[in-house]
């Protein structure tokens, strides 16, 4: 607030008189000889408080008068915007908003690009007659710590001209708090944060909801007008299964509608350029933006008959205003089947299969029989009887189920640890003919670090047909070789057990997946290296339990070879924008430590990137959605993965122009929103002409003359009502 | 123009009262041969002098051959008309010293009813006595009826001056038990004494079968407390200082003051005793001719 004429402002010091009148009163009050005080003491006793409330209430009033009549001839003018764009050259920093929701044309107006247009914007700040002094050009989707306030306002020019859009993730607070650290160093008064954003919900609540500190800077938002949003965008692709050969592979696209309207969404999933649009959720129903049923999700599954390097996209096949969301990405590898093998003890196949423990492995393992031999499987099994056991057994092997082994010798117990350490899966089933001592001997060990996680001890129970079994009293339900098998946990006490081998698992050494309702493990999982050794306490056969001829064995087997040796499709795809990392396969024949790859990111410029001491490649730069390939200098091993843009930035919700200026105000934040640049400016000077507030200073005064008038002539009136009435009487 | 020889006697004002005489409500003893109502009616009297008759005299004290002798109407007046005793008890503590907004102060206004009382009574031969007090008697005139006593009271009143603090209830429970009984008591004052004590006081005296009339002397400023701007009032008995903003009490003094009034009023109505209140604003040969009036209404 400024005034007009401010030395009129000295008039101020009249409301000091009415106290000092006051004061002064109670000094130079005469004497007045009076027959009796009694009366007169008593009427103060009785008034004091309303007296006393009176009086400094008319006290008040009265300075109160004098102070708003000396405000009101100096005349106040209430400028909000001074300062803003008048004086000196300011200091600005400018937010630019690169998310790729910028990119957003309407059906309607497809002719705008509105982050052309913001650029154009920006570009106009920093030239022309109001260029600042200072600047610094700030994107939302990249480290805002690169920027810094410059004079050279030329370089500022060729970075904006470089611009992009940027398919990651972007993050307004952080480059707004940077403008403002920016310009709080400064000297310069006259500070400017520019912000040239579409003010997405998605970028602007996380903002509104933190405590971004703009210091002394005044803030000018530049958001251009939206048209209703029509898009419809894939807001994200999960890919799960087994990437191996001949194992089934899910996708799951999520679809969202971020359109006023109901929306169909036609999805496809393309695969080396085949297309496949045949899944019966290929086409799917999204109702308006805001409605529980604008998301849906869209599956396809596919086997891959042969190893190969997989690369594709899922894909909505009509264009909307948004192209950027309209397709994901995926690239993995999938490797050929997995190689398990049997390892047979003495064979007792007089019962059947169902006594044959072997047999009932390899049946799960590889059910197709001659016939059917053309079909595609992922696993390939092979039987080794326990005596011709060795080293050998175990090359190029992912999973080995032994069964029944009554003992090992130590080349084998060596091969069986390093090939579990190595990442792969180990199965023991113990039984009949299993030497206990023996296990224990060579799989066990007091420090912790064998392949068993306790002692056996010799096994308990009787079989037959008058003797008592076990159910299953305890499930691990949400182990991966589990899940799902059964609907209800208490379905599992199905399996029963009338003999097994007590095993001990101290707490940390192993992870129980079914226990028997004695409380001995019927099954323990035991993680060791990059693999993992499971230990059955019954056999494969049914000849002490039930469990391998129930529908869980055989599954479990089956999830435990094709896990076996991380053959899964995760980690697939990245997120634009953010750091990501990946793991050379290594050659163990290769006897040349390999330290480089060059990574070839979308727009085809090639750059080297060390590999960690731990293997994997960090890719810092992640901004251009595509399919990155690598290569390990010096080899041909190399590969592809994808980099998506940021899903929910595909969700076109905005928060309005009226919004933001009013919630901004409310925090007590200086700001100024418009549509374009000129706008903007148009509402910093219309604020900084400011308004002259004398008439209702005048106005006040008068308010404020008639309640003291009124304040004061009350007690008269009662006196003169009260004498009235005293002479009637 | 004659000087007045007194200070507290207006010849002209008595004028206008002359022919209206002061009336007991209560029978008293003693020779009633005038206006007085007495139960020893008829009892002889001395001539004493005759007075020129004047509209109102009832004519059956013409003296008719006065009349013949003169061709001039003239009342033949008896020594034997004296047959009340009054006593006259005028305050002159120094609250009596009060003048605001009234002509004078109330000692004055009460010296001025004192002896028109005293001129009225004396006429019609009452035998009247003066005392004044504050905290004590100071003066005691006993009773008489002589033009050379009611030169003695007029003079015992030119020389009261307001000094001390008012104790007023011990002084009356004094004097009702030393004045001669069956009097008639006027007692001039501002009553400014606890109500309840000078309530008892007065009952004394109409224990003692006096007949007692209070006339309750103000200042108008003391009514209707005029004052606006903040002032120091000083207390006139103890000296003692008040500063106050008058506006911001007015009202409540004024409603306590009528209080204050309406207690005596009442208390002298429960006791049958005759309560005039007058300020000093009202002019005092009005008051007596209403009150005269209104006694003469009453027989």
């Amino acid at each position: 607030m400024t005034f007009a004429t401010p030395l009129l402002l000295i008039g101020l010091l009249a409301a000091g008189i009415p106290p000092l009148l006051h004061l002064m009163s109670r000094v130079r009050a005469k004497d007045q000889p009076f027959p009796t005080l009694r009366f007169l003491r008593r009427s103060m006793e009785k008034t004091a408080r309303r007296r006393r409330l009176q009086n400094w209430l008319l006290l008040l009033v009265r300075s109160l008068l004098l102070a708003v009549l000396a405000v009101a001839v100096a005349e106040p003018i209430v400028r909000a915007g001074e300062s803003v764009l008048g004086g000196d050259a300011p200091a600005v920093t400018a937010v630019l908003d690169t998310s790729y929701s910028m990119n957003f044309r309407s059906s309607s107006d497809a002719r705008v690009d509105r982050f052309a247009g913001a650029v154009a914007e920006v570009g106009q700040l920093l030239s022309g007659d109001d260029q600042p002094a200072t600047a610094a050009l700030l994107t939302a989707t990249a480290s805002p710590a690169d920027a810094v306030l410059t004079p050279r306002l030329d370089e500022l020019r060729k970075r904006l001209d470089a611009a992009r859009t940027s398919a990651g993730r972007a993050d307004l607070a952080a480059a707004l708090q940077h403008a403002g650290t920016l310009l709080a160093g400064q000297t310069n008064p006259n500070r400017q944060v520019w912000l040239f954003s579409d003010l997405q919900k998605l970028s602007v609540e996380p903002w509104l909801a933190g405590q971004t500190d703009l210091g002394e800077a005044v803030l000018f938002v530049v958001c251009p007008s939206r048209p209703s949003a029509d898009n419809a965008g894939i807001v994200s692709l999960r890919v799960a299964g087994p990437a191996v050969a001949g194992a089934e592979v899910e996708f799951v696209a999520t679809v969202h509608n971020s359109s006023p309207q109901p929306r169909t969404a036609e999805v496809q999933l393309v695969v080396d350029g085949v297309t496949e649009n045949d899944s019966p959720g290929a086409v799917c129903q999204l109702a308006p933006a805001g409605e529980a049923d604008a998301e849906a999700e869209v599956r396809f599954t596919r086997r891959f008959a042969e190893p190969e390097l997989v690369t594709g996209r899922v894909r909505l096949t009509r264009p909307d205003a948004l192209p950027t969301d309209d397709e994901r990405l995926f690239a993995f590898r999938v490797r050929g089947p997995v190689q398990a093998v049997v390892v047979a003890g003495p064979a007792e196949t007089d019962g059947g299969l169902a006594f044959d423990p072997a047999g009932m492995l390899r049946l799960a393992l590889d059910w197709r029989g001659p016939a059917q031999r053309e079909l595609s499987w992922p696993i390939r099994e092979r039987l080794v009887r326990a005596t011709a056991f060795g080293p050998e057994s175990l090359r190029d092997v992912d999973a080995a189920f032994f069964c029944e082994v009554p003992t090992f010798d130590a080349a084998g117990v060596r091969s069986i640890r390093r090939f579990v350490r190595d990442g792969g899966t180990a199965w023991f089933f113990l039984g009949p003919g299993v030497r206990i001592e023996e296990y224990n001997r060579w799989f066990f060990t007091p420090s912790g670090d064998g392949l068993l996680p306790g002692k056996l001890a010799p096994a308990v129970g009787q079989v037959g047909d008058l003797e008592s079994a076990q159910p299953v009293g305890e499930v691990d339900v949400e182990h991966p070789l589990l899940q799902g098998l059964y609907p209800e946990p208490s379905d599992y006490r199905v399996v029963l057990a009338q003999r097994h081998v007590p095993l001990a698992v101290p707490p940390g050494s192993g992870r129980v997946l079914l226990r028997l309702a004695g409380g001995d493990p019927l099954l323990v999982e035991r993680r060791v290296g990059k693999g993992r050794v499971l230990w059955s306490a019954v056999p494969a056969s049914s000849r002490w339990s039930n469990f391998p001829v129930t529908p869980l064995l055989l599954p479990m087997v089956v999830r435990s070879a094709l896990s076996a040796g991380g053959a899964s499709v995760e980690n697939v795809s990245g997120i634009a924008g953010e750091p990501f990392a990946f793991t050379p396969p290594k050659d163990p024949t290769d006897i040349v430590v390999r330290t480089q790859v060059t990574l070839t990111p979308p727009d085809g410029q090639p750059r080297s990137l060390r590999i960690g001491p731990d293997g994997t490649v960090r890719v810092a730069r992640t901004d251009q959605p595509g399919f990155y390939r690598w290569k390990i200098d010096g080899t041909d091993r190399g590969g592809t993965f994808a980099i998506n843009p940021y899903g929910p930035e595909g969700e076109l919700s905005f928060v309005t122009r009226d919004e933001l200026q009013s919630e901004l105000a409310r925090r007590g934040v200086r700001a100024y929103v418009g549509g374009t640049l000129r706008e903007v400016r148009g509402l910093a000077v219309d604020a900084s002409a400011g308004r002259n507030y004398w008439d209702l200073a005048v106005a006040a005064c008068v308010l404020l003359l008639v309640f003291e008038g009124l304040l004061a002539n009350r007690r008269r009136s009662l006196s003169h009502a009260a004498r009235s009435a005293g002479l009637q009487a | 123009m004659t000087a007045k020889p007194y200070l507290y006697f207006e010849p002209e004002k008595i004028a206008r009262l002359r022919n209206l005489n002061l009336l007991a409500r209560q029978a008293v003893e003693g020779f009633i041969t005038g206006l007085h109502r007495s139960p020893h009616k008829g009892f002889s009297v001395e001539f004493r002098e005759h007075r020129e008759y004047s509209p109102g005299d009832d004519l059956r004290h013409l003296d008719w051959s006065a009349w013949g002798r003169s061709d001039r109407y003239f009342i033949k007046q008896y020594e034997q008309e004296t047959n009340l005793r009054a006593y006259l008890l005028l305050d002159v503590s120094a609250s009596m010293g009060y003048q605001q907004s009234g002509p004078m102060s109330k000692l004055s206004f009460g010296c001025f009813l004192t002896a028109c009382l005293g001129y009225l009574m004396t006429r019609q031969q009452d035998a009247v006595g003066l005392i004044t007090f504050d905290d004590d008697v100071r003066v005691h005139l006993p009773p008489g009826s002589t033009p050379a006593h009611m030169d003695r009271l007029f003079k015992r009143l030119e020389a009261a001056r307001p000094s001390r603090r008012t104790a007023m209830a011990p002084v009356f429970h004094r004097l009702a038990d030393t004045l001669a009984k069956r009097s008639l008591v006027v007692i001039l004052t501002d009553l400014y004494d606890d109500p309840e004590a000078i309530g008892r006081a007065l009952q004394h005296f109409v224990h003692k079968r006096h007949q007692v009339m209070v006339l309750h002397l103000l200042d108008p400023a003391e009514v209707d407390f005029p004052f606006r701007d903040v002032t120091t009032f000083v207390d006139m008995e103890t000296g003692e200082k008040l500063q106050i903003d008058p506006r911001s009490i007015g009202e409540e003094y004024r409603r306590d003051i009528a209080e204050f009034l309406e207690q005596y009023r009442r208390e002298c109505s429960d006791r049958n005793i005759e309560y005039v209140q007058a300020t000093t604003a009202t002019p005092y040969d009005r008051l007596l001719l209403n009150y005269l009036a209104r006694r003469k209404a009453m027989r």
